[in-house]
């Protein structure tokens, strides 16, 4: 047990140091000097660092993230790790309504269609399901964003302020946690993943046991889909973010996935360098957090 | 002739297979043969019919508004004093009838009559853009610039996915150790941000974009490839050939990759066509894959930002559906396939 938790500690801190080498490298080792790009004096270099070897920068731009020091942008001067924490909790609120919204329609989808597999309903199902999730979010977005203004005539484009007020909040946000639900690829996989664990845990033998006693079955079942539905949850945490780009830009919500855009539009090196680190962290400590969960939950995971 | 194709359907996943290969195979033939038959070039514009709607009464009323009708006709009305007045040409100013016409319908029918005839002479059968260049042209442009891509992202999933699926399940050790700190190093970060990542750093053209995405894609094809090899290579006829004096490489190319794992290959090639697509249109649309003078879908949509919201959507519309089309094309080709290969493999 503590052997695999070291096991994974190991492996998560080298991928982070090898995602962060490879960042570092990305940048440094193009073709063109950074400092001549942005036509900054040799006194900015100089206070960047810009001018020490390749190994050093490396290891002091290291040493400043792990202080959350990520640099300043080199556009305006703000620090990095500012704009982070302002850009920061629109992305975390999409992200995790996407996932709330994609779960609630894909577990009962993905049950039906697992337990029972030759219902109409439940293939008819399954077939606009994975149609809706190969729909570009962009695309998804423009009608979404079509209805609005066809049909309502109206879309609220400024974040609701003042107290929480449920329909503010709920017709400005729904619309692109909608999109982000349906639409990126994720709920696809989600159904068909929990429509295939669905299947094996009615054929385990102890659901056969329980149907033998003539006792209730909905707890078994639910007690065993917990860790899949968690599992696939946190591997598509990835694709979330990444689906975010595309849709804080059409619905113009100022998250990281707008930051991260911008960042690449004005070649922003600090903060889409910043952006991608802090992304990777974030996967990989609910992946670590995944895998010390499961082993811990499931005595069958521990060899 | 057409009886094995319908045969197809009684198969499992059939209906899938079939209606993504024809998806597949439209796509395809209008890349190929799409600039041999479509009347303009995506480069032309026709600077006297800008923004004209598609041709037929139907597809107009589906692609526009009451609202937008009305601001194109406006819109013509203001345009046509300003223009060199004595060149104002015939067509134009059946067109503007038309509009005016459609404004006061006497009937239905004789409304897109008028529409028809006035909108025939012009050879925009889907209508044009905000600078007059043919939708028509523009798609078939944009088809040639998602499959090309598309195909150079396969061949880096696929050329080293496989290979090194093949190695990690086959010798296991070092080769697995590798290949899970490599996958795991690139699952760990969001693949659009890092290829954001890659086009803020280096500025590339669509095909070192398109490697990158391929390159986000190993993890997938390596890992799938692995578990089936290391399965596979506990069987007996793995055991037989070595026994029988076969080289690894033989063993690996031939017996553990061809005669076993070719399905998986075609399967991944169409998946991986299909997220292509959508990553190329999607980058297109965020002004990073394709530029402005080469067509992509995405960057067509990105461009009719203002008109969608004026309410002339066709720019918008027929794009969005190519894309759509495109994508379920080689997602139900490939999903097909798979559900197929699930069966004959008993699973």
């Amino acid at each position: 047990m503590l052997r695999n938790a070291l096991r994974s500690l190991v492996f998560f801190l080298g991928c982070l140091l090898l995602v962060s080498a490879a960042i570092f490298c990305l940048v440094h080792l193009t073709p063109g000097n950074i400092a001549e790009i942005h036509n900054l004096s040799p006194q900015t270099a100089h206070v960047l660092h810009l001018d020490r070897s390749l190994p050093v920068q490396y290891l002091l731009w290291l040493g400043n993230c792990l202080r959350l020091d990520f640099g300043i942008s080199t556009v305006d001067g703000t620090p990095v790790f500012a704009l982070l924490r302002d850009y920061a909790p629109t992305t975390l609120f999409l992200t995790f309504g996407s996932l709330f919204f994609s779960l609630l329609i894909a577990i009962p989808i993905g049950m039906y269609r697992g337990l029972k597999p030759l219902a109409r309903l439940g293939k008819a199902l399954s077939v606009v399901v994975y149609t809706l999730s190969s729909i570009p979010a962009f695309v998804l977005g423009y009608v979404v964003l079509a209805v609005a203004f066809g049909v309502f005539h109206s879309y609220i484009t400024t974040p609701p302020e003042g107290p929480f007020h449920f329909w503010k909040w709920t017709a400005y946000y729904l619309p692109p946690i909608l999109v982000l639900a349906l639409g990126n690829g994720s709920l696809g996989e989600f159904v068909r993943f929990i429509s295939l664990e669905a299947q094996n845990v009615d054929a385990a033998m102890f659901i056969k046991a329980a149907r033998a006693r003539g006792v209730s079955l909905w707890p078994h079942f639910l007690r065993s889909l917990i860790l899949p539905v968690f599992n696939i949850a946190v591997t598509n945490i990835a694709v979330l973010l990444g689906g975010l780009v595309v849709v804080e830009r059409v619905f113009n919500f100022h998250g990281l996935g707008w930051l991260s855009w911008e960042a690449t539009l004005k070649r922003d090196f600090p903060v889409i360098m910043g952006i991608t680190l802090l992304m990777a962290v974030v996967v990989r400590v609910l992946m670590l957090l995944n895998e010390l969960l499961s082993t811990w939950i499931d005595p069958r995971l521990r060899q | 002739m057409i009886s094995p194709f319908l045969r197809i359907l009684g198969k499992p996943g059939g209906y899938r297979m079939l209606l993504g290969g024809l998806l597949v195979f439209l796509l395809a033939l209008v890349t190929i043969t799409g600039t041999y038959w479509t009347r303009f070039k995506p480069d032309e514009m026709d600077f006297e019919h800008p923004l004209v709607p598609p041709k037929s009464a139907w597809l107009t009323r589906l692609t526009t508004t009451a609202d937008g009708r009305k601001a194109l006709m406006e819109s013509h009305q203001n345009a046509a004093p300003s223009t060199s007045s004595s060149s104002v040409t015939e067509e134009g100013d059946d067109l503007l009838g038309a509009l005016k016409e459609e404004e006061h319908p006497p009937t239905e029918a004789s409304t897109a009559k008028v529409e028809f005839s006035a909108l025939r002479d012009h050879g925009h059968v889907l209508g044009t853009d905000k600078n007059g260049r043919d939708m028509i042209a523009l798609l078939v442009a944009g088809a040639r610039s998602c499959f090309l891509p598309g195909l150079v992202a396969c061949a880096v999933a696929l050329g080293i996915g496989v290979p090194l699926g093949l190695f990690a399940g086959f010798y296991e050790g070092r080769w697995r150790m590798f290949a899970r700190i490599f996958n795991g190093t690139l699952l760990s970060m969001p693949r659009m941000v890092l290829i954001l990542v890659v086009i803020c750093v280096l500025e590339p053209n669509v095909y070192i974009t398109m490697a990158v995405l391929g390159a986000t894609l190993i993890p997938r094809v390596s890992e799938l490839i692995a578990t089936r090899v290391r399965i596979l290579s506990g069987m007996g006829f793995i055991l037989a050939a070595k026994e029988g004096g076969l080289g690894d490489f033989r063993i690996l190319t031939r017996h553990l990759f061809w005669y076993q794992n070719r399905a998986v290959f075609f399967i991944q090639f169409s998946l991986i066509m299909a997220e292509s697509i959508l990553t190329e249109t999607t980058l297109s649309y965020l002004q990073f894959g394709t530029k402005p003078p080469d067509v992509s879908w995405g960057n067509i949509i990105e461009g009719s930002r203002l008109t969608f919201f004026s309410g002339q959507y066709w720019i918008t519309f027929f794009p969005a559906v190519a894309i759509i089309m495109a994508i379920l094309g080689f997602f139900y080709l490939g999903d097909g396939l798979n559900a197929r290969l699930a069966y004959r493999e008993g699973r």
